[in-house]
């Protein structure tokens, strides 16, 4: 998957505005990052990628380029 | 996994009781603040509930209102129930089973199997289990309860507001004509236990070692406490429930068209949408009764029906029904019925409370009290 549709996904995902995140975004600067996001995260994650992201796990997320590392 | 096949076996009667006393959710807006309940509201799709907090109905009133509301309103005579099965994580007392007590106050003279277990959120598929092996086993009708209550909340976080109180209660009997079978599938993966439990206050983690370390004020806002790895629970829920699912089916070559309505444990809302969505469910299938009585936790899947039947005012026609209920365990319980709706109470409200003659005094006096 491209950059930019794995990019479409994390902002639907996320509900971020369209073109609101770039690799570099720092997750804990973002008003939509709370814990019902995590959720939605983590089936998104299981859903498209097949990945299963434990809670220590995603506590270590810091920016939109880690969680686009589980993203292949 | 484990599965079972029960013929012969019928379900007779279900009521459910909650305590009467219906609070909103935004009524704590003040504890937590209005965008902080709106939000917790919307992402958990719990806008009320009913609690025993200040009614101080146990999950033994809850369960005995309802198993009352059976015994007048049914045929159903006192004496042909020989077998009585408890699920609660609240318990009136560490011993003896509360089940005891109960056979008790509702005047069960001829019923010998009586016992409580402390299965959780998946309480009344795998009580249907329990029920069914004992009349396999030898009984004739048996009278399953599964309720949880909370009477205080000390030490309250948002979470506890994810929590509704209800008790159940449910007649199964031996039949001699042919009924369609009751399957069950469990699956228990203890490896998941510290994701969901309450971990002080019994023998491996005792007050007393608690309240030498963190003093009187936690030591009694943590006895017993329940606490979650939401994110370790939600995956748990949305991987493993539908699998397990998919197992139930395959095992009884089945599918979901074979049911006409899926009754899913009320966990929240993110977590139901999504296991509904991933056991290929159609919306117009799935309960739901979250948005009004909270995680009922064992109780839940029953109580979807409960309040399906009332909501509806369908009382009469057979449905089949695939109850889905997963938790604490961490395990995952499902199990498939035909159920005619005329035997469904409505939902009864309640606040009576038993009178067991114990005051703070009446045990452990400084004279050296009875014991």
């Amino acid at each position: 998957m491209e950059l930019t549709k794995k990019l479409a996904l994390l902002e639907e995902t996320l509900d971020t505005d369209e073109g609101a995140l770039n690799p570099e975004t720092v997750l804990d600067d973002m008003e939509s990052w709370d814990s019902l996001a995590m959720l939605s995260l983590i089936a998104m994650l299981d859903e498209e990628f097949g990945k299963t992201i434990s809670g220590k796990e995603l506590k270590s997320l810091k920016t939109v380029a880690d969680i686009l590392g589980y993203m292949e | 996994m484990y599965f079972n096949e029960f013929s012969n076996v019928r379900i007779s009667a279900l009521a459910a009781a909650v305590p009467d006393h219906r609070e909103q959710l935004i009524n704590y807006a003040a504890q937590f603040s209005t965008e902080e309940i709106e939000k917790f509201c919307k992402s958990t799709g719990i806008q009320e509930r009913y609690s025993s907090v200040g009614v101080g109905t146990t999950a033994a009133d809850l369960c005995v209102a309802a198993a009352e509301e059976i015994f007048q309103r049914t045929g159903i005579k006192r004496d042909s129930i020989d077998g009585l099965i408890l699920l609660t994580q609240t318990p009136d007392y560490m011993t003896p089973p509360t089940s005891c007590i109960i056979q008790y106050r509702l005047g069960l003279d001829n019923c010998g199997l009586v016992y409580d277990s402390s299965i959780g959120c998946s309480g009344f598929p795998f009580g249907i289990q329990m029920a069914c092996a004992d009349l396999m086993a030898g009984c004739e009708k048996i009278l399953l309860l599964v309720g949880d209550s909370f009477v205080e909340c000390p030490g309250m976080q948002k979470d506890d507001l994810l929590f509704g109180d209800c008790g159940v209660a449910v007649v199964l009997e031996k039949v001699s004509e042919t009924v369609a079978p009751i399957k069950v599938g469990i699956r228990t993966i203890g490896k998941g236990y510290p994701s969901l439990i309450s971990p002080y206050g019994m023998q491996r983690h005792p007050l007393s070692d608690f309240y030498r370390d963190r003093g009187l004020e936690d030591a009694l806002a943590y006895n017993n406490k329940g606490t979650m790895h939401g994110t370790d629970v939600f995956t748990f829920s949305i991987k493993d429930a539908p699998k397990a699912t998919k197992e139930f089916l395959a095992h009884f070559d089945c599918q979901m068209d074979d049911y006409d309505l899926i009754s899913i444990h009320q966990a929240n809302k993110m977590i139901v949408d999504n296991v509904a969505k991933r056991v290929q469910a159609p919306a117009e299938k799935v309960l739901w009764s979250l948005n009004r009585y909270g995680n009922t936790r064992g109780s839940s899947t029953a109580m979807n029906i409960c309040d399906y039947v009332q909501r509806e005012n369908l009382h009469k026609g057979m449905k089949r029904i695939l109850n889905l209920a997963f938790g604490v365990g961490l395990n995952v319980a499902l199990a498939g019925f035909e159920l005619d709706l005329s035997v469904v109470l409505p939902v009864v409200k309640t606040s009576a409370v038993f009178d067991d003659g114990i005051d703070s005094f009446s045990y452990f006096t400084k004279e050296g009290g009875e014991d």
